[in-house]
């Protein structure tokens, strides 16, 4: 981390990026630039942003690895369960509930998650009893959840062919 | 001989016994390195929090956010940890009685209560305060999104204004201390101990010998909007804690308890056998005296 810090402003291209959940440490390394969605917008993050901290919604963290051979930067996308940003100028770093890369996506369970989630969402506006705030709000952030989930799958499985 | 058969059948039933409870106390063992690597797995985590909280907390007086208002305390709602299975020594037992003497220290107020584990469920019959809400069977595969769940009923009642409402909050649950010791602890959760936290980063920081000087942070949108979801993540990540550790102290115990019972399980097939051994010899001398006998009357 010295070392970057004591280059010159050029030669800074990348930016230290960890995403980090409770289960376990999901990234760790040098990034190119990272894209996601904080409570107020979607923004990105360059070598060298300025400190800053934002709570995150749930959404997808899209980040580009420097290219080994120098021409094609290889890009990760993340769904990211809700969390915070914390950039604090040399190091962004991710705590998320939770994070998963597109290829650990179970997609039949987020589609099953998906139903039953909007199923949920219809039982809970008919029949609104004293719980029904809290579980509405469960069943909302489920259903955003699963359609991410799938989102991201797509996105990635359509890249790849 | 009929002695000898019934101590016979006594030491293979017990022999059997002393496979479970060795079988038993492997599973304990296996689990509790999965436990461990759990807990270990989480201290990034709250470690960055725990980092950020006390941040923001340097900008706040701790009257801006209604999660960080104190009130006068009428209603507390206890969050009480235990295990979902038996035959892991006193461990469910410590934890009931250490929350009763904990409700009963505390007089005047109205007690209302969270159970986490079959046990902590049966166990709160005896603390005589109603049970709002309960869970189990989630030890094995423990999610981050079940104590965020746990977390967000926690923090609806502290902001709600009617008969739910409660001002304070307490975990009550055992540390893993050792593979040989658990503790229960008393916890308070809410509301919040801002001082507490910054504390807790500057140990943290002196810990790993880090000097880490905080740059002048830009907070979007702003703090006092970063605060409501800070305070629910914080609080999901302190109850997720208190459940691996809880969970692994219950592992541990029941290892303690099973390797007790196979040693016992040892020295009562040791008892039999010689019991056995005398039996049948005893069955033998008196043939033999039989035989004599009957020689000689000829």
């Amino acid at each position: 981390m010295e070392n970057t810090t004591q280059k010159n402003d050029e030669e800074i291209l990348t930016f230290n990026l960890c995403v980090i959940t409770p289960e376990r440490k999901v990234f760790d390394g040098e990034v190119l630039q990272a894209s996601m969605t904080g409570v107020s917008g979607e923004f990105d993050i360059q070598p060298r942003h300025e400190p800053f901290l934002t709570p995150l919604k749930v959404g997808e963290v899209i980040f580009s690895l420097p290219s080994s051979d120098g021409v094609d930067s290889e890009e990760i996308v993340l769904a990211v369960h809700g969390g915070f940003l914390d950039m604090d100028g040399t190091t962004a770093t991710v705590y998320a509930s939770s994070a998963e890369k597109a290829g650990e996506i179970d997609i039949e369970r987020a589609k099953e998650a998906e139903k039953r989630a909007r199923e949920r969402l219809e039982q809970v506006t008919l029949h609104q009893g004293d719980e029904a705030p809290v579980d509405f709000d469960r069943a909302q952030l489920a259903l955003l959840r699963a359609v991410l989930r799938i989102q991201i799958v797509e996105h990635y499985i359509n890249n790849r062919n | 001989m009929a002695q000898a058969r019934q101590i016979l059948d006594r030491i293979s039933s017990v022999t059997n016994t002393q496979k479970i409870t060795r079988a038993m106390k492997m599973v304990a063992a296996a689990k509790l390195n999965r436990a461990q690597a759990r807990m270990e797995s989480v201290r990034p985590y709250a470690k960055g929090i725990v980092r950020i909280f006390s941040g923001i907390a340097d900008d706040l007086y701790g009257d801006e956010h209604p999660l960080l208002i104190t009130r006068p305390v009428e209603k507390v709602l206890t969050i009480v940890i235990a295990g979902d299975r038996g035959l892991c020594g006193g461990f469910n037992n410590n934890i009931i009685r250490t929350a009763k003497s904990h409700l009963e220290g505390m007089t005047g107020v109205e007690h209302k209560l969270f159970a986490v584990g079959k046990r902590a469920i049966s166990g709160s019959r005896k603390l005589r305060a109603p049970l709002i809400k309960s869970w189990y069977d989630v030890f094995d595969k423990l999610s981050f999104m079940l104590s965020s769940d746990i977390a967000a009923h926690l923090l609806e009642c502290y902001q709600a204004t009617g008969d739910e409402r409660i001002d304070e909050v307490y975990l009550v649950y055992n540390k893993f201390v050792s593979r040989m010791s658990q503790e229960v602890v008393v916890e308070k959760l809410m509301p919040l101990d801002l001082a507490g936290i910054k504390a807790r980063h500057k140990n943290a920081n002196e810990e790993a010998g880090e000097n880490y000087v905080r740059p002048v942070y830009e907070i979007e949108p702003d703090p006092v909007s970063a605060i409501s979801s800070l305070v629910k993540h914080f609080i999901s990540c302190e109850i997720y804690h208190a459940i691996i550790e809880s969970y692994a102290a219950e592992l541990a115990a029941r290892m303690t308890s099973m390797e007790n019972a196979t040693n016992s399980a040892e020295e009562m097939i040791d008892t039999l056998t010689l019991e056995y051994n005398r039996a049948r010899q005893a069955g033998i001398t008196a043939e033999l005296l039989d035989i004599i006998g009957g020689a000689n009357a000829l």
